[in-house]
């Protein structure tokens, strides 16, 4: 087993510059009062940047082209969604996610 | 140990699945492009953010140049500026070495976790310090015990496991909504445009990037919809 220094070094990096947007925002909007068009703005972000997260899941980027939807991730998805709204559990909800996707791809 | 930091714990526990899900197939894909165990720990103590250690690894298979693989961990990860500064506010901490350890730990899952925890109670440090050092072990030990044992399952996608990660987009996505019920139209409203923008975006952005602007461009547009309303 070794560690490849010039790995260190990337990953130190690359560390870095994940860090850096992770708690800049906590060092510097400490004790600030932050103006409410802000908040408000704020407010929108847990939907928005779920749901885009989500969507990107279910599209395949092509280049110079419009992205094209995954069936195969459109299929796991719906029992997913099922058992969240059901369940409301997201331990059910991420097992249910994995062997719908293992029993698609194991039936194609 | 206190009663919030254990409360961080449990409340850790559901995304501790998914991470394991996700982690494993890092550590399996890591082995197959050529990385050590220990490298890919190293990787995963240092950087410990899921889709850019994918894609680290993918870049590294294609020999990228390093400044090309910083920059794009860069763009992939910036989007834990709009996470921050959207929970900053929202925890109690006048600690700077608190404040530097729940930024440190942020990701996608504790940033989802804590919002929705801080509408039902206000979150104290001690509770996201719980909730991030989970996440953040799980992650780990997850990554490696993919690496050590990763040759026994050459194709991880056949379990369904690169699905985890979707899924728990799901699940979070539903407890958000689910929590924000008092706007639950404008919050359809914006799904759709989110979906629509993400679309026209990904044409042209690379899909990190395209899930910033649609995440930004629909808050815009939800603030201006909730002004218009109650104008």
């Amino acid at each position: 087993m070794e560690i490849r220094l010039e790995l260190l070094i990337l990953f130190a990096a690359c560390g870095l510059v994940t860090l850096i947007p992770r708690i800049l925002p906590f060092l510097l909007m400490h004790g600030l009062t932050l103006p409410r068009l802000l908040t408000e703005w704020l407010s929108f972000i847990p939907i928005c940047l779920l749901s885009a997260l989500f969507f990107q899941n279910l599209l395949l980027a092509q280049s110079d082209d419009y992205p094209t939807l995954s069936s195969l991730h459109l299929a796991a998805s719906v029992p997913t969604i099922l058992v969240a709204l059901t369940s409301k559990s997201l331990s059910f909800t991420v097992i249910t996610g994995v062997l719908s996707m293992a029993l698609i791809r194991f039936f194609l | 140990m206190t009663s919030s930091f254990q409360a961080g714990v449990k409340a850790c526990l559901p995304t501790v699945l998914g991470y394991l899900g996700i982690g494993f197939s890092a550590g399996i894909v890591g082995r197959a492009a050529g990385l050590s165990p220990l490298e890919i720990g190293l990787m995963s103590i240092l950087i410990y953010a899921g889709a850019a250690q994918f894609i680290i690894t993918s870049l590294l298979l294609l020999n990228s140049p390093f400044s090309a693989i910083i920059l794009t961990t860069f763009i992939v990860n910036s989007r834990h500026l709009l996470m921050s500064m959207t929970l900053a506010p929202r925890v109690a901490s006048r600690n700077r070495f608190d404040q530097f350890g729940i930024g440190a730990l942020l990701t996608d899952e504790s940033f989802a976790v804590a919002m929705n925890t801080s509408l039902k109670q206000q979150i104290d440090a001690k509770f996201m310090h719980g909730l991030n050092l989970t996440a953040y072990f799980s992650w780990i030990a997850s990554t490696v015990l993919g690496a050590l044992v990763g040759s026994w399952f050459p194709d991880p996608e056949r379990f369904g496991l690169d699905f985890a990660l979707t899924a728990m987009f799901i699940g979070l996505l539903y407890l958000q909504l689910e929590s924000e019920r008092s706007r639950v139209a404008l919050n359809g409203i914006l799904l759709v445009l989110v979906f629509l923008l993400l679309y026209i975006a990904m044409r042209y952005l690379s899909p990190e990037l395209a899930v910033l602007f649609a995440t930004m461009v629909a808050a815009s547009i939800g603030v201006v919809i909730s002004r218009w309303k109650s104008a």
